[in-house]
């Protein structure tokens, strides 16, 4: 659900830049349904892939065979991301709050932590320039704390959260509310499973399930290995 | 800098294209002609990447044992690449790449 509801955010011929996990799915889920023109920009410096198998690492020869360019990694954020060429940015991490800002350095005090994190990566630098920003994150009150422990990736740019439950978007001054519901989940458990008190949108959508050619692509084409994919 | 190679070929194929040589001979201090040599990551047009192989490394790294044993026998264990190779004759059928050639440059002026 979560694969087919950030494929949907993507609309043809925007240039995203992918990562690996599951916003890797959804792009080429994408790409292989409403968004055939979709430019997906791989850090390891593939621009223009069309990878006729779902890449398991940034770092395949599939993202090479076909592809438009190949440049070097420095290249992808120099000339196409910090040029703010990069429409669509997807970001996950441990900690996402109020504001949208993704912790992915560490939990707990900075000198002390419980927790220390793998870092940003290139995470910071797409959160501040790729034009639109999507997070992809499994709710939780620890995993959406009021306000994270440590800002990596800053939340200013981010226009979803795509959860496993529902979508929460920012108002006008950048506070997250629920706005989505996926199939068979109340308001009362999206609050629950969240560490703030979430306002809700007067009117909230009903996302619709995936569609079979969605799940067919998604379990037969995409990922029978189930890498990705838990059901 | 020592660079480690598929294949070696006549300096003519290297001139043939020069807009794709990334390390000319000036800064290479030793050559050495290891086939498969960067796998389980890939050479492209020569064998795909490993990805079962990643894969079952999470398991294999987990375990301070298995990883002892598999560094027995896959690192410490062989002489060389060959004998790597050997030790796993369907690595060669289910990596080796397909052929897609490019169309190729006109280097004239």
């Amino acid at each position: 659900m979560m694969a087919a509801v950030a494929a949907r955010e993507l609309a043809d011929g925007e240039v995203v830049f992918v990562g690996i996990g599951l916003p890797n799915l959804a792009c080429n889920l994408a790409r292989r349904t409403h968004a055939p023109n979709l430019v997906l920009i791989y850090e390891s410096g593939a621009v223009g892939a069309t990878p006729s198998r779902l890449p398991v690492s940034i770092g395949d020869p599939a993202l090479v065979t076909g592809s438009l360019m190949v440049c070097g990694m420095a290249d992808v954020f120099q000339l196409f991301l910090q040029n703010g060429r990069i429409e669509v940015g997807f970001l996950g991490g441990a900690q996402v709050d109020r504001h949208g800002n993704i912790n992915t350095t560490v939990i707990g005090d900075y000198k002390r932590p419980k927790v220390r994190l793998p870092g940003s990566g290139g995470a910071a630098e797409i959160a501040i320039h790729a034009q639109r920003i999507l997070i992809v994150a499994k709710l939780s009150p620890r995993a959406f704390p009021e306000r994270v422990d440590f800002v990596t990736s800053p939340g200013q740019r981010v226009k979803r959260v795509i959860t496993d439950k529902a979508v929460l978007e920012p108002d006008d001054k950048g506070e997250l509310m629920l706005a989505a519901l996926y199939p068979g989940i109340e308001a009362a458990d999206v609050k629950a499973a969240v560490g703030w008190n979430l306002r809700a949108r007067a009117r909230l959508d009903r996302l619709d399930p995936p569609t079979a050619t969605e799940l067919q692509l998604l379990r037969e084409v995409l990922d029978p290995k189930r890498l990705y994919l838990k059901s | 800098m020592i660079v480690v190679v598929e294949e070696l070929v006549d300096e003519r194929v290297i001139r043939s294209d020069p807009n794709r040589t990334l390390i000319p001979a000036a800064i290479v201090s030793a050559v050495v002609v290891e086939p498969w040599g960067a796998h389980p990551s890939y050479a492209q047009g020569y064998y795909d990447r490993d990805n079962d192989f990643y894969v079952g490394w999470e398991e294999i790294s987990r375990d301070r044992a298995e990883l002892a044993h598999y560094l027995d026998e896959f690192v410490y264990g062989v002489q060389d690449r060959a004998e790597y190779m050997e030790k796993q004759p369907r690595l060669l059928e289910r990596l080796k790449a397909g052929e897609q050639r490019c169309a190729g440059v006109n280097y004239g002026f």
